[in-house]
C-alpha cells in the first residue's frame, strides 16, 4: 500500500519539482529583452489623421478656447493670459510640443528601436524625440525637459483563439496583440493646446500605444490614448458640464495614426508658438 | 485499519499540495483570470468628453462644419441641402445613433457578458446605451453575418474576436444614417470596424466607418470611457410625435444653392471657408501649410445673393449592383417568407390554409419556387407556430394530405413581367388548388388592361377596382388586405398588407437601393408615387427607436422597415421638389439632367447605369403632364 502511495505522491509532486527546476533555470538566464517580447510592432512611419478636435489641432485656436479641457480656475487664468510673443521671446516655442500634447500635433511619427530595451519616437512637427525605456531606469537628473522621462512596459492580452492558459502567439512565437504603456514625468511645463492651455511641472502623462489587427482595407492604425494628470491646472468639470458621468480629474484624449510605407512626406519643421 | 487511514490522509495531503501548484487561472472562471481582467468589458462606462465637446459630443455641430471628414462631393451636397427641421418628422424624432457613431454621443454605456450556460463561454457582449438602440449585441460565437436581404438596423449586425487585448468587431447591415449631425450621411452599404481596448479603468472605443458611397477613405474616430460603478441610467423613453406641423408628406430641405447657413461656421469660428468644406485632405498634417494661405471667406464668384453656390464635380465611381441574387428563402415574420433570386421578390404566406404567393417572379425559377414553398410547409408541419387556432373551412387539403401544401392564390402587384412571369406555370402545377370558389390570380383591374399582350394564363383571373380588397376570411391566421395605389409606379399597383404578421409587400413602389421606376406608359406618375409612399408611411408602424415594427418587402432588394421607407419617401420628395423648381424656371429636360438634381443620392440609388437620368426624365415628364 505504502509504495503505491509513494508512487502516486511522486507523480503528484512532479509539477512542483518541475516548476522549481524551471525557476532555477530562469534565474540563470537573463530576462528577454523588451524587443523580443513585443506583442505589437510599433516601428515605422506613421501619420496623424485629424478627424476630431480639428479646430483645436489643425489651426491655432483663439485665446480662451478650451471647451473640452477640465481646467481648474488657475488653469483657466493661465490659459487666458496666453502670449505667444512672450513664448517666442523666452525661447519657449516648443511648449505645445511637449509630451503632454505632442501626439495631438498634426505630425508624422517615426518609431525605431533605440536598443533592445528602448523605443525611440521622433516627430517631424517640432522635430521632437522621445525615448521610452523599458525596465528599471535611473531617475532623471538635470532640469525637466519637454519630453520628460518615460518608462515603458508591455500590456498583453490572452484572449483570441487561444485558451486563457495559452498565450496568444504569432508565427514568430511572440504574444499577439497588446499595448505599450508609457508613463512620463519630469516634464518642463507645457501646453495641452497651442493656445496656451497649460500643464505644470508635476504633470504625469500616461499613454497607451495600441496597434490592433489591420482594418479590412489593409490600413494599420496606431491608436494612442494620452492621459494627462496635473494637480496644478487640471481637475475641474469642463465648461460644457457633465451630462451623465463624472468628468473630473485627468485629461484624456485618443489620437490615431495611420501606418505609412516609407518616409515620404517626412517634413521636419521647427516648433512654432503661433 | 489505522495504517489504511494514515495512508489515506497522506494521499489526501499530497493531493492538496499538488492542487495548490496548479496555476490559479485554471481554478477561476473564464474571463476572470488575472491576465484576462484587461479584457473584461462588463459593467458601466461613462464617456470622457475631452474631445470635440462643441461638435459631436454635446450640443451638436453647426451647419457647414465638415472639417476633418473624408467626405465626397455627394455627401457634401447631402449636407448642404439638409434642413435641421427634417428631424422633426415623427419617424426621425427617436432615430438613435448608429454603430460607428454611437460612441460619439455623450452617453453612458453598459456592457453585459452573455455566457452560454453549457459551455460557459462568452457568446456575446451586449451593450446598452441611451442614444443608440438600447440593446446591441456583439456575437462572439463565430456565427455568420445574415444574407444581403436581411433588414438593416441602426446597430447593424456585429461579430467580434479578440486580438490580444483588443476586441475587434465587424459591423454590417447598417441602415443609412449620419456621420455628423449636420446632414453628413452614411450609406446603407457602409461597414464599421471597431476596436475595444481596455487599459485599467479606461476603455478605448475606436470606430472606423468604411462607406464606399459617401466617403473617399475610411473615417476613424475614438471615444475613451471611464469605468463607472454607479447605478444604471434611468429608462430612456422616446415617443415619436409631430414636433413641427407640416403638410402631409412635406420634407424639410434646402434646394441646392439656397442654404443660407453654409458660411456661418467659417465666419464665426475663423476657419477658412474652403477648409470648412472638409474632405480627406483636411485630415492630414500637410493641410496646415495650405491653411495659412487660404482666404477666410467663400470665393466671391460663388456667392449669389448671400447664398454659396457649390460646384459638385467629383462624382463617386458607382458600380452596378448585383442583379441576380442566388435563389433562397428567408423567413420574414410569422408565416411570411421572402423568396429571392427569381426576378422580382416573391412574398409567400405559408400556413395551415396553404400558400398565398405575392408575385411569381420572372418565370425562370418556377420549379425552385414550388419546391421551396413545399419545404417551408414541411418544416412548419413539424414545427407549427403557435397561434393558428383556426383553419379556413374552404381549405380542405387534397386527398392524401398533409403533403404537398396547396398553393391557393397568386396576387400580382403590377403588370411587370418580372413579377407575374411565373403565373402560368404555377397555375398549371399539380399543387395549385384554389379555395372553393376562391380567387386564383388577383390583381387590380388595370393590370388586365396592361397584360392584353400576354398569354391568358399569365393575366389576373380575378380583379378589383376598389380602393382595397380583403382576402376573406382570415388566411393562415392572417388578415390579408390588398390595397390599390393609383397612378404610382403604374396605374395598377397593389400592395399586400399581412395585417397579423404586420408585413407589407410593396411591389415596385419601393425598390431597395434603386431609384423607383415611374412607368409613364403604364399610367405611372410622380405624384401618385409620392402619394403611395405617403400611404405606406401611414400604414407602417415604426418599432421602438424607429426600427423594425412593420416590415416591408420591396419589389426588389432587402427587407425594409419604416425608417428605410421614410428615407426613400424623403429622397423621392426632395428630388421631385428640385426638378419642379427647375422646371418652374423654364429649364429644359436636358438642362435639368445637366444640373444633376440626384447627384447626392446617386451613391445610394443610382448604381445602375443610366438610372439617375432615367428617373429625372420620368419625374420631369410626369410633372409636365
Amino acid at each position: 500500500m505504502f509504495p503505491i502511495a509513494l508512487l502516486i505522491a511522486s507523480l503528484l509532486l512532479l509539477p512542483t519539482f518541475a516548476n522549481a527546476q524551471r525557476g532555477g533555470q530562469q534565474a540563470a538566464v537573463p530576462p528577454p529583452s523588451a524587443k523580443a517580447i513585443a506583442p505589437i510592432d510599433l516601428t515605422g512611419y506613421w501619420v496623424s489623421v485629424v478627424t476630431e478636435d480639428w479646430r483645436w489641432r489643425m489651426i491655432t485656436p483663439p485665446k480662451g478656447s478650451y471647451p473640452s479641457i477640465p481646467l481648474n480656475a488657475e488653469g483657466r487664468r493661465v490659459a487666458n493670459a496666453w502670449d505667444p510673443a512672450k513664448d517666442e521671446a523666452e525661447g519657449n516655442e516648443c511648449k505645445a510640443y511637449g509630451a503632454g500634447n505632442i501626439m495631438r500635433m498634426p505630425t508624422r511619427v517615426h518609431i525605431t528601436w533605440e536598443n533592445d530595451n528602448a523605443l525611440r519616437l521622433e516627430t517631424d512637427a517640432g522635430m521632437q524625440t522621445r525615448l521610452f525605456q523599458f525596465g528599471e531606469s535611473k531617475p532623471p537628473t538635470g532640469p525637466p525637459t519637454w519630453q520628460g522621462h518615460s518608462v515603458a512596459s508591455w500590456e498583453y492580452g490572452g484572449f483570441g483563439r487561444s485558451s486563457p492558459a495559452t498565450p496568444n502567439l504569432n508565427a514568430a512565437g511572440k504574444p499577439r496583440g497588446g499595448s505599450l504603456k508609457v508613463v512620463t514625468n519630469h516634464l518642463r511645463p507645457g501646453y495641452l493646446q497651442k493656445n496656451g492651455v497649460p500643464y505644470g511641472e508635476k504633470a504625469v502623462v500616461t499613454e497607451y500605444f495600441t496597434v490592433p489587427r489591420a482594418a479590412p482595407n489593409g490600413d494599420v492604425w496606431l491608436i494612442v490614448t494620452t492621459i494627462v494628470d496635473d494637480p496644478q491646472y487640471l481637475g475641474a468639470v469642463p465648461a460644457g458640464g457633465s451630462l451623465f458621468g463624472p468628468q473630473f480629474g485627468p485629461f484624456v484624449r485618443t489620437t490615431n495614426f495611420k501606418k505609412l510605407p516609407d518616409a515620404s512626406g517626412w517634413n521636419p519643421t521647427p516648433c512654432s508658438a503661433r | 485499519m489505522v495504517s489504511v487511514k494514515r495512508a489515506a490522509l497522506f494521499l489526501l495531503s499530497l493531493l492538496l499540495i499538488a492542487l495548490a501548484n496548479v496555476p490559479a487561472r485554471a481554478q477561476t472562471f473564464q474571463g476572470e483570470t488575472p491576465e484576462l481582467q484587461g479584457m473584461d468589458l462588463a459593467g458601466g462606462w461613462t464617456p470622457v468628453r475631452h474631445e470635440d465637446a462643441e461638435v459631436d459630443r454635446a450640443g451638436g455641430p453647426p451647419p457647414g462644419d465638415y472639417t476633418g471628414l473624408p467626405i465626397n462631393d455627394a455627401n457634401r451636397m447631402r449636407a448642404d441641402t439638409y434642413h435641421p427641421s427634417l428631424i422633426t418628422l415623427p419617424i426621425w424624432v427617436c432615430r438613435p445613433h448608429p454603430s460607428g457613431f454611437e460612441n460619439m454621443g455623450p452617453d453612458f454605456q453598459f456592457f453585459e457578458k452573455v455566457i452560454d450556460p453549457i459551455s460557459r463561454e462568452i457568446i456575446a457582449w451586449r451593450i446598452m446605451c441611451n442614444f443608440c438602440t438600447l440593446d446591441r449585441w456583439i456575437w462572439m460565437d463565430g456565427r455568420p453575418h445574415p444574407p444581403a436581404e436581411a433588414l438593416h438596423t441602426w446597430e447593424g449586425f456585429s461579430t467580434g474576436e479578440w486580438d490580444g487585448n483588443t476586441l475587434v468587431v465587424t459591423v454590417t447591415h447598417l441602415k443609412e444614417s449620419y456621420i455628423r449631425r449636420d446632414g453628413l450621411s452614411e450609406g446603407p452599404r457602409a461597414t464599421v470596424t471597431e476596436y475595444f481596448t481596455r487599459h485599467g479603468d479606461y476603455l478605448d472605443w475606436t470606430s472606423i466607418v468604411d462607406d464606399p458611397d459617401y466617403l473617399t477613405e475610411p473615417l476613424i474616430r475614438n471615444q475613451t470611457y471611464l469605468r463607472f460603478a454607479g447605478p444604471t441610467p434611468p429608462p430612456w423613453n422616446c415617443t415619436p410625435q409631430t414636433e413641427l406641423p407640416l403638410p402631409r408628406g412635406a420634407v424639410p430641405h434646402y434646394l441646392p444653392g439656397k442654404n443660407p447657413d453654409l458660411t456661418e461656421y467659417s465666419s464665426f469660428r475663423k476657419v477658412p471657408f474652403i477648409a470648412s468644406r472638409g474632405g480627406a485632405e483636411t485630415q492630414y498634417p500637410e493641410y496646415q501649410a495650405k491653411l495659412k494661405d487660404m482666404p477666410m471667406t467663400a470665393p466671391a464668384a460663388r456667392v449669389v445673393n448671400g447664398f454659396y453656390q457649390p460646384d459638385y464635380d467629383k462624382a463617386p465611381t458607382l458600380k452596378p449592383l448585383p442583379k441576380n441574387p442566388e435563389f433562397h428563402v428567408m423567413p420574414v415574420r410569422g408565416n411570411i417568407y421572402l423568396i429571392v433570386g427569381a426576378g422580382a421578390n416573391i412574398t409567400a404566406s405559408v400556413g395551415p390554409d396553404g400558400v398565398i404567393l405575392v408575385d411569381t417572379g420572372n418565370g425562370t425559377k418556377t420549379d425552385e419556387i414550388l419546391k421551396a414553398v413545399q419545404e417551408v410547409a414541411k418544416q412548419q408541419a413539424t414545427d407549427r407556430l403557435p397561434g393558428f387556432r383556426y383553419v379556413r373551412p374552404d381549405s380542405p387539403r387534397p386527398a392524401g394530405a398533409p403533403a404537398p401544401a396547396p398553393i391557393r392564390s397568386i396576387i400580382s402587384t403590377s403588370a411587370d413581367v418580372d413579377h407575374l412571369g411565373g403565373n402560368a406555370r404555377i397555375l398549371e402545377s399539380s399543387v395549385f388548388h384554389p379555395f372553393t370558389n376562391g380567387m386564383r390570380v388577383i390583381g387590380h383591374l388595370a393590370i388586365l388592361n396592361r397584360t392584353n399582350n400576354l398569354p391568358k394564363n399569365e393575366q389576373p383571373t380575378d380583379t378589383y377596382d376598389t380602393p382595397y380588397l380583403k382576402l376573406q376570411p382570415y388566411t393562415n391566421g392572417d388578415a390579408i388586405q390588398i390595397v390599390h395605389m393609383p397612378a404610382a409606379h403604374t396605374d395598377g399597383d397593389s400592395v399586400v398588407w399581412f395585417r397579423g404578421a404586420d408585413v407589407i409587400s410593396t411591389g415596385d413602389l419601393f425598390v431597395a437601393d434603386e431609384y423607383p421606376v415611374i412607368d409613364l406608359d403604364k399610367g405611372g406618375t410622380i405624384q401618385g408615387l409620392i402619394d403611395a409612399l405617403n400611404n405606406l408611411v401611414d400604414l407602417a408602424f415604426p418599432g421602438y427607436m424607429s426600427q423594425e415594427g412593420t416590415l416591408l418587402i420591396p419589389g426588389h432588394g432587402r427587407i425594409i422597415d419604416s425608417a428605410d421607407l421614410a428615407y426613400y419617401q424623403n429622397m423621392v420628395t426632395i428630388i421631385r421638389d428640385r426638378i419642379k423648381d427647375m422646371k418652374s424656371k423654364g429649364m429644359s429636360l436636358e438642362q435639368v439632367k445637366a444640373a444633376k438634381p440626384t447627384f447626392d443620392y446617386d451613391p445610394v440609388y443610382g448604381h445602375n447605369p443610366g438610372s439617375p437620368d432615367r428617373f429625372v426624365e420620368q419625374v420631369y415628364r410626369s410633372l409636365r403632364e
